[in-house]
């Protein structure tokens, strides 16, 4: 196995194709089954790093955090219940641990994000509505209105799930929603995306 | 409604994004960051250590942690009534003492027997020299008659 390839890692693969609903693979753990909580490594390791990067805009917290979540989550068992998405659960524990780590590392989210975000600037002569387009667009939205786009559209969560994870009114998530589909409506970047 | 228009209604509905934005969104560049092996061997194997056989070490910790603070709860009780029931000389040796008569009580009896001892000339013990005037008489006699008043039910030898 070389360090480019991690999906030939046996356990990962073999872990991938664990076909246990989330529900199942958690009373599994809670039984002691340590190969249902490799299952539930492999299916949501991905994600809470590509969740942190998108905060942080560094590989370095992205793993750390990552870490941390996941041995945070671990020592809810035995006796975890879960009562809805599993990200809805992990979504609040990543943010909290990312702030945390964020504060340790002297480092402000904002500036990185966006300065990660510029990095994809296109030149002068690409096509306008390119994804570059849109991730400059997303990067002038405020970290409220990105997010709950992102949880929707990116990450799949449902409306109440992403109020349960922020940890805010539903009718907030909504109006959020609606005022950063409307900043890129108007926005002449992300305009096109809105006409037929 | 137009093309393009973002469902407005905040009622109950939620906003709907152009199918096309959604595709945009869903086809982002996402920067993959590799994880290397050796951090999930580390979170693994936690799993591992945690999930098989942590319960009972946890719980036999807990028993641990649990049993210090207990034991030395109990020996400072023990201390405590120690020091409550026996003061430099002995409270508890002062008072078997003091019952002359050996019915278990420090009563006017025990009193009334030490006066008797005196009148008969006998010499009574060096310990019923209650006030440490180096002699014992009446006025010892008169500590035991205050202390069968003073301790509750008697006292006990």
């Amino acid at each position: 196995m070389t360090a480019n390839t991690p999906s030939e890692c046996p356990v990962e693969s073999q872990n991938q194709n664990d076909s246990r609903t989330d529900q199942q693979l958690i009373a599994a753990i809670n039984a002691g089954d340590v190969a249902a909580f490799e299952a539930l490594y492999f299916r949501y390791r991905d994600w809470v790093v590509k969740l942190v990067y998108r905060f942080t805009g560094s590989e370095d917290l992205a793993l750390d955090v990552m870490q941390e979540t996941f041995l945070y989550f671990l020592r809810k068992f035995p006796g975890f219940r879960l009562t809805a998405n599993l990200k809805t659960f992990l979504y609040p524990a990543v943010r909290n641990l990312t702030i945390a780590a964020r504060r340790k590392a002297g480092r402000y989210q904002s500036t990185e994000t966006e300065q990660v975000q510029l990095e994809q600037v296109p030149a002068a002569d690409e096509p306008a509505g390119s994804g570059n387009d849109l991730a400059i667009a997303l990067a002038s939205l405020s970290e409220q209105h990105r997010e709950v786009l992102l949880l929707r559209y990116v990450d799949g969560l449902n409306l109440a799930e992403i109020a349960e994870a922020a940890d805010v009114p539903l009718g907030t998530v909504k109006s959020r929603l609606h005022n950063a589909l409307e900043i890129l409506r108007q926005d002449k970047r992300t305009r096109q995306f809105f006409e037929e | 409604m137009k093309p393009g228009d973002i469902n407005t209604r905040r009622d109950g509905e939620e906003p709907q994004a152009p199918e096309k934005l959604v595709a945009a969104l869903e086809e982002l560049p996402a920067r993959r960051v590799f994880v290397p092996p050796a951090i999930d061997a580390a979170v693994l194997l936690a799993a591992h250590r945690h999930l098989t056989g942590p319960r009972r070490r946890e719980f036999g910790a807990l028993l641990a942690w649990l049993k210090w603070p207990a034991w030395a709860a109990a020996c400072l009780v023990v201390v405590g009534l120690v020091c409550f029931f026996k003061k430099p000389g002995g409270v508890t040796s002062t008072v078997a003492l003091m019952d002359l008569n050996h019915d278990g009580r420090v009563d006017i009896l025990d009193a009334f027997q030490l006066t008797r001892e005196l009148q008969s000339g006998q010499k009574p013990p060096s310990g019923l020299d209650l006030n440490s005037d180096g002699v014992v008489d009446q006025r010892d006699v008169h500590i035991i008659a205050s202390q069968a008043v003073k301790l509750e039910k008697g006292g006990r030898s």
